[in-house]
């Protein structure tokens, strides 16, 4: 085999996540913040174990396993039942990245 | 209910053998010892045949770059007879061209079971009879598995049909004694798709060939 | 990776083009992904694409390998001799999983005798990616995804070893759905395995997780080939023990309570999704009309799935019972006609209902 595998899918998750998250540290207002938020206030209830990984949609699986793999900390820092604060996007960015 | 009879046939009780009505037929599909499987409207039975479609599977002869077909030879070294023609199947529903003057087996969609005293005969139902097309067939007293026909478009015009088409019409004749069907080694058994000419395989072409040097 | 990565593939993708706009669908879903495909093709085309940032020559670098990907499944489901049979039967069981109409079915015939697989250019949650990145961008959209189903040339007929496939069709809804990969997460805290414990783990656990979805619907038909092709393969580092595998299967079909099935319900359960249970109904073998030389009626979807094991079962006491006056190809070939027939009439029949209704 010339190549193991052409394309990684989860690299490629990766890289359109940070397109979002790159529109959203830009224009706080992205259309794409609502699903990414979903997706951060998911993550952070699994990390407090108020949900169960098994319950984790799967539409957004990638971006909430990895935000609990590598980010899990600051995770049960955040409180679910508030806004998530600016500064958290950035941060996730810098993750991906 | 799929089987019930019309009443409006007389059955024939003197006639134990020949043609059968449409109510013999009828009996013995619901005793199960005729089988036409699936038979999707009950009127495909008519008064003395009963009408079959094309099935969804098709071999057509096609011009190879041999100059002809070998039916004189069987072995490794010789392109087998299957070569000479393409395989295609269709979904019911979808159409299928026949070309002029290119032979083209197909099977018919039900699949028969005939009891160990009646024979049948395929023809085409005179509407495509009409447009060029001819075939011949007899399926032997015994006889399982969907119906193989050979069907050739005599006309100069291709002609398109839907897989699923009433095409067939059969018809049965019963005989005064049982036939086994399986007495001799049968090569068709249980078939479901087209097969193709089988006429290399014939076990006397060994002998036919050694009376060449006698 | 620079601009000329993407101008490279453009140029092949117009090759591929050019060559795919010949093909003929039967099915007008196929044209429309095509067309798509074809709009997405031109718009990238016509961007400036040497003037892309990094980011951008990646994100585009994968839309025209998902391009590419998808005119290879689309150029091989032109195939005109589809087993719609046995496809048929893994649409009924991916629909149980798995109800959407996004998906189209190809397929295709491959020459290796071991390749039956299911395999998808897109997972779901990379589908809405992919859309929400070309709708901001081109303001277009794909609609479908596409699963290919690949089964070996000379096997196409052969239903005793099509039952494959449903375990093919296990791992590519535990893939889908993410099913084993929760399990890795729940025990080690990660999303991908990371070292050879982790990533037996995993492997283990979806091949126990395909064999029992496969068991569902096909009963131990699955496990009986496997005793063919694998007879006492040990435990590996990609696989489990065949023995255990086998044993693991058997248990659920004699609704034994174990660990590991306990624990995919659990996970099924909380993910919404079906549990793993038996989706078979069982036809008596001496009552079956395959022992009649004919083809099987099924009262339902259930009853259809069986008919493998039925296959299996008579196929393997071929010497004792109605086929033993055939040769042993002849017997073989009369399990498989018969096993399509019945199939393709249930379909058949079932298509008709639907079309009066």
């Amino acid at each position: 085999m010339y190549l193991a595998q052409v394309i990684k899918n989860d690299d490629v998750k990766s890289d359109f996540y940070i397109n979002i998250f790159e529109d959203i540290v830009k224009n706080h207002d992205s259309s794409f913040k609502v699903l990414v938020d979903d997706a951060i206030l998911e993550a952070i209830n699994v990390a407090k174990g108020t949900a169960d990984i098994y319950s984790i949609n799967n539409n957004r699986y990638f971006l909430v396993t990895t935000l609990l793999e590598r980010f899990k900390f600051r995770l049960t820092e955040l409180n679910s039942s508030q806004n998530i604060p600016d500064e958290v996007y950035p941060e996730i960015l810098n993750l991906l990245k | 209910m799929w089987f019930r009879k019309t009443g409006k046939t007389q059955m024939n009780s003197n006639s134990k053998t020949g043609l059968l009505i449409k109510d013999e037929i009828l009996d013995l599909l619901e005793k199960k010892e005729l089988i036409i499987e699936p038979l999707l409207e009950i009127d495909q039975v008519g008064e003395i045949t009963v009408d079959l479609r094309i099935g969804t599977d098709f071999l057509s002869l096609q011009q190879g770059r041999n100059a002809f077909i070998d039916t004189t030879t069987n072995n490794i070294k010789s392109r087998p007879i299957k070569s000479h023609y393409t395989q295609t199947r269709r979904k019911i529903g979808e159409y299928f061209l026949f070309h002029p003057n290119q032979p083209v087996l197909f099977s018919t969609l039900e699949y028969l079971k005939l009891p160990p005293n009646i024979y049948a005969d395929l023809n085409l139902r005179s509407s495509f009879g009409r447009l060029g097309l001819g075939l011949s067939t007899i399926i032997q007293p015994g006889y399982c598995g969907c119906a193989s026909v050979e069907i050739t478009n005599r006309g100069n015009t291709p002609i398109r049909v839907l897989s699923g088409t009433r095409m067939v019409q059969i018809r049965f004749y019963k005989l005064d004694s049982n036939s086994e069907y399986f007495n001799k080694v049968r090569k068709y058994t249980c078939q479901v798709r087209p097969v193709p000419s089988k006429a290399n395989e014939d076990s006397e072409l060994v002998k036919l060939k050694s009376m060449k040097s006698k | 990776m620079d601009y000329k990565t993407i101008e490279l593939n453009l140029c092949q993708l117009e090759e591929s083009f050019a060559k795919s706009r010949s093909n003929i669908y039967s099915d007008f879903r196929k044209e429309e992904h095509f067309q798509e495909l074809y709009a997405l093709f031109q718009k990238i085309k016509e961007n400036d694409y040497q003037k892309f940032d990094e980011q951008e020559i990646l994100n585009h670098n994968y839309l025209l390998n998902v391009i590419f990907k998808s005119l290879e499944y689309l150029d091989n489901s032109t195939l005109n001799v589809t087993p719609y049979e046995i496809i048929s039967c893994l649409e009924f069981a991916l629909n149980d999983w798995i109800k959407d109409d996004d998906f189209i079915i190809v397929t295709s015939l491959s020459n290796k005798k071991t390749d039956f697989y299911l395999e998808t250019t897109l997972s779901e949650e990379s589908f809405e990616l992919l859309n929400q990145f070309i709708n901001n961008k081109y303001g277009l959209k794909i609609s479908k995804k596409l699963i290919q189903i690949s089964l070996p040339k000379i096997l196409s007929r052969d239903y005793l070893s099509s039952v494959v496939l449903y375990h093919e069709l296990g791992h590519f809804v535990d893939n889908q759905l993410n099913i084993s990969k929760k399990m890795l997460l729940k025990k080690y805290s990660i999303n991908q395995p990371n070292d050879d414990e982790t990533s037996r783990y995993l492997n283990h656990t979806m091949e126990y997780f395909a064999d029992l979805f496969a068991a569902q619907y096909v009963n131990n038909s699955s496990n009986t080939y496997l005793g063919y092709i694998a007879p006492e393969h040990p435990d590996s580092q990609t696989h489990p023990a065949t023995r255990s595998r086998i044993n693991v299967s058997l248990d659920f079909l004699n609704s034994k309570s174990i660990e590991i099935v306990d624990e995919f319900n659990k996970l099924l359960h909380l993910s919404s999704l079906p549990l793993l249970e038996i989706r078979h109904s069982k036809i008596d073998i001496s009552y079956c009309n395959l022992t009649k030389l004919y083809p099987q009626n099924f009262e339902d979807v259930s009853e259809l799935h069986y008919i493998f094991q039925l296959g299996w079962d008579i196929w393997e006491d071929a010497e004792n019972n109605f086929l033993k006056e055939f040769s042993s190809r002849q017997r073989y070939n009369i399990v498989n006609n018969l096993i399509e027939k019945s199939i393709s009439n249930y379909v058949v029949q079932k298509n008709w209902e639907d079309a009066n209704e």
